[in-house]
């Protein structure tokens, strides 16, 4: 990879419980990757989602459907659950904004960031 | 396969009150995410590098068992949280 950090343990420290991350496949071509919902981030950070958008660019932002983004996250066992899933209708053609969740975001949310060789 | 893309979990620390230890390190961030391929051994030398102390005295409890070295985040999830 790239940045070299793929093949480390990321710990991600925060005083705050840390948002929902969500490891989900978004095209065929690449494999899971994780995920913040936009509408998450932008509350945590008390913007609106165009100035989150205009001021971090290079944050790459999806659109997957709800019923979509409910199956996949259903499959996990870390959401075994059903109250971490309950708000969302996995009936739903609605669109949802996800954010990926990279290092860079991390610390834009207060996160401190530690990392170790396995 | 690069631990980046894994799932994680998270995790909120507590330390374990006990009179003789007031004086030690407290940890400022309790909450902790990380790989689910992580093991208790990982989030020890963690947490000892950021708390100053030799990896001896830092024990990762879950109802006051010393869980073992060995195991996997994703170990302990669905063994001590699954469903809740």
């Amino acid at each position: 990879d790239e940045d070299g950090f793929s093949d480390v343990f990321e710990f991600e420290f925060s005083d705050e419980p840390p948002l929902p991350c969500y490891n989900i496949q978004v095209c065929l071509s690449q494999g899971p990757r994780n995920w913040l919902l936009l509408s998450d981030v932008v509350k945590r950070l008390k913007m609106s989602s165009r100035i989150f958008r205009c001021n971090f660019p290079n944050l790459e932002v999806v659109t997957i459907t709800e019923a979509e983004f409910y199956k996949q996250t259903s499959l996990s066992q870390l959401f075994s659950c059903a109250m971490d899933l309950e708000a969302f209708n996995p009936e739903s053609k609605e669109l949802l904004d996800l954010v990926e969740f990279t290092s860079e975001l991390k610390t834009l949310l207060s996160s401190s960031l530690h990392w170790l060789h396995p | 396969h690069y631990f980046r893309y894994d799932e994680h979990v998270s995790l909120c620390l507590e330390k374990l009150s006990s009179s003789k230890d007031k004086s030690k390190a407290m940890l400022q961030q309790k909450y902790v995410r990380c790989s689910v391929r992580a093991q208790i051994r990982h989030l020890r030398r963690v947490l000892c590098h950021r708390l100053g102390l030799p990896l001896q005295h830092v024990q990762i409890l879950f109802d006051s068992e010393p869980l073992p070295d060995h195991m996997t985040m994703k170990q302990l999830w669905l063994s001590r949280w699954f469903g809740k």
